[in-house]
Formats: C-alpha cells, structure tokens, sequence
C-alpha cells in the first residue's frame, strides 16, 4: 500500500471505527433495597389520596423542588410536581403498624440521569390517624410532608419538607396538559418508550391529564401507537424489525419488534381501552400520521363514545367516566379522509337504526392548521403548532366561536410562561408535564369552560 | 445496525491501514521534505511554504491568503429525524491570512440554509520537524437558524466557540490532519412568533467532533481535499432543529470535501 492509498484509507476508514448512533442513555429508577416502608403498610383509599392535593411551599429540599411544587393524586399515588428541571415524584401512600402515615417512591428530573429516592411522614399525627381509621382529612396549612430524599438508590437523607399552602388552581377538565407521545422524549431517561402503553400510565403521575398519541395503520388495517413511518433503531428494537409499518402486518410487527425499552407496540384499540379503565387520563388526541388512519381510528372512537355514553347514563353512578377523543387532522390529506369516514360513519349508523340498533356516536375532531378550517369544519379545538408564535388573536377568534386551543408542543419554561401569559390555551402538549403543570398553576389562567374533550359522544 | 457495521468495516480498514503503514512512513519520514514530484505537482512542503492549507497545519509567510469552498454531509439515519426523509450536504466557506511567524487568521461559515454557523478566529501553526505538525485555534461567532415555512416563524441565535487542535502528517504530496473541535454554544435565544425565550437545556457544550482529512496538492498549488471523522453532538444541532429541548448526545459520521484556492 503507498502512502497515497494509505491516507485515503485512514482518512476514511479511521472515523467509521468512532461512528455509533444515538448514545445510549442510563436509566436506573430507583427503588428500596428492601421494598422500603410500604410494603409493611396499608395503602390508603383512592379518596384520601385526593386530601393531598394543594399547593406546598418547600421548607427544606429546596434544592430538589424550587420553592413551591404541586401535588396531585392519581390511583395508587401522589405525585409532587415541579417547575425546577421539569422534576416530578411518584410516591405511593400507607399507613404503617405504628399508625403513621409514609408517603414514600422516587424522584426524576427526566432530562437528566438525576434520580433518587423519597421517604417522607404526614404530619400532624391526628392527621395520620385519621388517614389510618379510614377517614378523609381535609388539608389546612398545619398538614406537612417531613422525611428526607436521596440520590440513585442510597437511603434518603437529605431534609424534605413541604407544607401545604392553598388548593390548586382548577385544573381537571379545564387546563389540558397533554403528554406528548407519553412522559418522556426518546431522549429522556424515564424508562419507558414514547407510544407505550407503559409511558401512558407514566405520563399521568407526572401531571398529564390528557395524552397525545400518533397514529400508523399496518398492512392489515389495524391503527397502532406510533410516531415515525419505518421502524428506526431511535423507537424500536429487534434483529428482524426493519421496514415501515404500513408495510407490516400487526403480527409481523408484533413479533418482530419491541419498542425502545422493551414494551409492545401498542394497537389505539387497547391504548384506549387502557386509558379509560386504568387512569384517570380525560381524554386522548389522536394524531393521525397518514390518511388511512381516518377511518379505523374513527369507529375505534365512535364506539367508545357510545360506550361512555351508555356508562354515563345508566342508573349507576359509580361507573361514570369521562373522557374525550379527538381525532386530530394534521393535513388536507387527512382531512378529506376525516370527511371520508364521517360519510362511512354516518352510512353505518343508518343501517343500524334500520335494523333496530342505536346509532354511533360520532367522534369529534381537532384541526391543526388553519383556523377557518377548524370553525368550518366543526372541530372542537385547534392544535396549532407552538413554532409560529403564541397567535393570541388566533386563539380569541376561535374561543369567540366556542373553540379551544391546545398548542403542541412546548417543553422550555420560558416558552411556557409566554404562552400561557399570551395566549392562556386551554392546553399544552408538554414532554415536561411537571413543569407545565407547576407553571400553569403558578402563572397560569383558568380557561373558560370550553368543550375541548367532552365525554363522550354527540356534537358539543 | 447500520452504524455497527460501518463500525466493523473501519477496523478492517483501519487495520489493514496500520500493517500497511510501518515502511510506506518510514519512508515519508526519511524523503521529508519531499522533492517536486515528477508530475510537476507541489509537495506539502512548497504549498505549506505559499498559501498553507486549510487543515494541515502551515506557516506560510505573512500576507499569504487561503480561500476554500467545500461541502459537509452528516451521515444521520433520516427516519431518527422525524418527518425528514432526505439529509442533504451543507456548504463550506473558509477563509485564512497568515499573519506571520505561525500566526493565522481564520474565517469559516458553515451553512445549510436554516442553520448557518459563522467563525472568526487566530490560530498557531508550528512544524515539528520531519514529516509532523501541530496546530491550535480558538473561534468565536454565531450559531444563526432561521425558518419562516413549514409551519415555522422562528429565529435562534447564540453565541459560539470553537476551540480546535490539529495534529498533521505529511506524506510528501499529500497531508494528513487530525482535528479535534469543540463546539460550545451559548446562551441561546429563539423567537417563535413575537415572543422570545431561552432554553433550560442552554448547557454551553453542544459537542465535539474528530475530523481526519486529506489534502492533497496540485501543480497549480491549489489544493483539494476530502476526509471523515465523528460528530457527538447534541440532538438539536445534529438535526438542524432551532430549539435545544435535550442534553441528549448523538455520534454520526461526518463527511467533508472540497477545495482550497
């Protein structure tokens, strides 16, 4: 090999050796070496875990949580929110033997490896006892949250305390905080995939009430969660999982592909089963990435609203549930197909009442782009983009017509602030829940009550 | 996948490249400097003498000028770009004066249209002896990105530098340049619609990149070069996205080619 030869080889075999995709990030969730103090106790009632809720000014800790974090219950958690780098905790409640009260899980800041765990006791006692008899207890300004946290898996240390301070501002079918494609971005280090049903149930305990989710149809017509057209290393993982989705039968994806953790590619069909009957999410957006989606996606609507529809007025309260899909548009493409399937739609439900059955009710839709489109066409709510800027007067015509807007998709505190302070949407979609959560209920204004995501069926 | 095995395909040829390389240098070394060669084409040494190169590290005398136009590409999988599905080369300016006595200044505008990067900058250039080399830079400017379509009305602007070392070899007719940069940008700010912002992620290191390239001379004393080396950077630079949301790094191979006047 000549010198000429040999350089040129260097040159270009040499960077190949450096060459790797995306650095693959740590992802430790931090648990009890011994299962901790919950596991010795009696888990309180969904209902108690209501009495958590407030708004907490942080004596010590903080260094973890800024000076003031949010706390919302979900079922089987608490979770402390806040606006300091998007960091949230998960914590389960019980009572112990001793008749305290531990409230006890972990703590992340997901775009960074910082983890650690949390123990942390209800103060005053009666409090506690009251918890621990099985009764509610109201929070005034004498109810604390006193431990300690750590860092990774080592046993918490460090002071926390929190004192609850007011209620939180309106928030529950009001303020959208919408997940976008789940908790976390790929990037992240949560520990689960985005499009996973995993990352759905994630993204409630870190302050979502509502999520975003792509929609892909496979070979054999079945809507599936997921974000890109080809399956890419950055989403998905398996020696045989190459190809697009279209091109895929949901078996062959299925059995070729995990997503980027581990999990199943989830179908919309079980995602949203999940959603109703396993959160307390309030509603879903449903974007849909191709015009083939339209229809299945649709019906897939269609009949849970009649379900809920059917659940919510029946004579037995205890199984109301409310919560709202839209189908998102996000082209002309799409939209022609939306029309598409409101035509199917409509010629199914005639041949049911034909034959004696109830009609669907027919899922309503969300446009992202033009405003005059979204007023013409009926949509509930407009899903512009956050990168042409906040659009106040935008937002004011359409919440004229009685139109929400919620914008996609902001995860930077200033850009939150501006928007909630210009636009005040009736929601965001965030890959920082926590911090727009936190945010909203700092700065934020309670929008009028539009019906962004009504339960269940009908025209608004 | 695509990455691992371009992985395994470097070693092979960088191996092959180490068993091949012992006597063809050892020859270099001893032939430094270099004789024209029969061709009539300027060794590194005369062009390194005249208007220097844009990687190897030179010294040519006060006053002498270097103006190159090249291209870069980024080899990144398109579908880990969301939506874009082509990932087309970006443009390459360079300028550099000797100031004498290893002295130099530098200019260097990268740009592909919505991101665009513009450096200025001095750097010290000193010949080892033999067939070796060694240079040092520090840049500073702007890291510029603006996007008006697509559902876009947002500008970025930040503050970057661009510390670089270089390590240079020469094989008579043909040098070869190690260089190592930092890319440090910061604060960032960005306007969508009317409103600006900054970011929480606005962390100063954006990343680093190794470069390895070959210049090679012609009679006319012009140069043209090609080379490769890696990117690790974070996620918003390598995808030309105007927003730093992530700490995330990436690594991908970066292709470079053109030629210096």
């Amino acid at each position: 090999m000549n010198t000429k030869t040999f350089a040129y080889a260097l040159a270009i075999g040499a960077p190949l050796l450096l060459a790797d995709c995306e650095q693959a990030t740590e992802v430790t969730i931090p648990m009890f070496n011994d299962g901790g103090l919950l596991r010795g106790g009696t888990a309180l009632e969904r209902e108690q875990l209501l009495d958590f809720e407030g708004m907490f000014s942080v004596g010590k800790g903080s260094e973890l949580l800024g000076d003031q974090a949010s706390i919302i219950s979900r079922p089987g958690t608490v979770s402390v929110l806040t606006n300091k780098n998007a960091g949230f905790a998960v914590l389960g409640a019980a009572c112990l033997p001793d008749r305290r009260v531990v409230v006890e899980g972990y703590w992340q800041y997901p775009t960074r490896s910082d983890a650690g765990l949390v123990q942390l006791f209800v103060d005053p006692p009666a409090v506690a006892q009251a918890f621990c008899n099985g009764e509610r207890a109201a929070p005034d300004t004498s109810f604390t949250l006193t431990g300690s946290y750590g860092e990774r898996n080592e046993f918490p240390t460090k002071p926390l305390a929190l004192r609850w301070a007011h209620e939180l501002k309106e928030w529950r079918g009001r303020f959208y905080t919408v997940a976008h494609h789940g908790a976390c971005e790929a990037t992240d280090h949560c520990g689960v995939s985005q499009n996973s049903i995993e990352t759905i149930r994630l993204a409630e305990r870190t302050g979502s009430n509502a999520a975003e989710l792509d929609v892909r149809v496979t070979r054999d017509g079945i809507p599936v969660l997921f974000h890109d057209p080809g399956l890419s290393s950055a989403l998905v993982r398996g020696l045989f999982c190459n190809g697009q989705i279209k091109d895929l039968s949901l078996a062959e994806l299925r059995g070729s592909c995990l997503l980027r953790y581990g999990e199943q590619i989830p179908t919309v069909e079980a995602a949203l089963d999940m959603m109703v009957n396993e959160t307390e999410l309030e509603g879903v957006y449903l974007d849909q990435k191709t015009p083939e989606g339209v229809l299945p996606t649709a019906r897939l609507v269609a009949q849970l609203n009649t379900d809920l529809k059917a659940r919510n007025t029946n004579s037995d309260p205890s199984d109301d549930r409310k919560f709202g899909a839209l189908i998102a548009i996000t082209t002309d493409e799409v939209l022609d197909a939306w029309h598409s399937a409101i035509a199917t739609l409509n010629a199914e439900n005639e041949q049911r009442v034909e034959q004696g059955e109830a009609p669907l009710e027919l899922p309503r839709c969300l446009l992202e782009y033009d405003t005059d489109k979204v007023i013409a066409e009926g949509c509930v709510a407009w899903g512009p983009t956050w990168t042409k800027g906040p659009q106040a007067s935008e937002v004011q015509k359409l919440r004229d017509h009685g139109i929400g807007t919620i914008f996609w998709t902001i995860n930077e505190s200033e850009f939150i602030e501006g928007f909630l302070t210009a636009a005040q949407p009736n929601g965001i979609i965030t890959a920082r829940a926590a911090l727009l959560f936190q945010t909203y209920q700092l700065i934020g204004t309670v929008p009028a009550e539009l019906p962004v995501l009504p339960a269940g069926g009908g025209q608004p | 996948m695509l990455f691992g095995r371009a992985k395994s395909i470097g070693w092979v040829i960088g191996l092959a490249s180490a068993l091949a390389l012992c006597p063809s240098a050892r020859a270099a070394e001893t032939a430094a400097p270099a004789a024209p060669a029969s061709s009539g084409v300027k060794t590194v040494a005369e062009v390194a003498q005249q208007r220097g190169f844009l990687y190897y590290p030179s010294a040519p005398p006060a006053g002498k000028m270097r103006f190159a136009l090249g291209a870069t590409y980024d080899a990144i999988d398109p579908a880990v770009m969301y939506g874009m599905s082509m990932r087309f080369p970006q443009l390459a300016l360079d300028f550099q004066d000797s100031l004498g006595k290893g002295f130099l200044f530098k200019a260097h505008i990268n740009s592909m249209l919505i991101t665009n990067e513009a450096l200025v900058g001095v750097g010290y250039n000193w010949h080892g002896g033999g067939p070796w080399s060694f240079g040092a830079a520090f840049s500073a400017g702007m890291f510029l990105g603006k996007l008006g379509q697509f559902g876009f009305d947002a500008l970025t602007i930040g503050v970057e530098y661009r510390p670089e070392l270089t390590i240079g070899y020469s094989f008579g007719d043909v040098a070869l340049a190690l260089r190592g940069s930092l890319i440090l940008i910061g604060p960032e700010r960005a306007r969508v619609g009317d409103l600006w912002g900054g970011f929480d992620n606005n962390d100063l290191f954006t990343g680093h990149s190794e470069i390895l390239t070959v210049e090679n001379t012609t009679r006319s004393g012009s140069v043209w070069y090609f080379g490769a080396g890696a990117m690790t950077t974070r996620a918003h630079y390598a995808f030309w996205v105007l927003f730093p949301d992530s700490p995330a790094l990436y690594t991908y191979p970066r292709v470079v080619a053109g030629y210096e006047y």
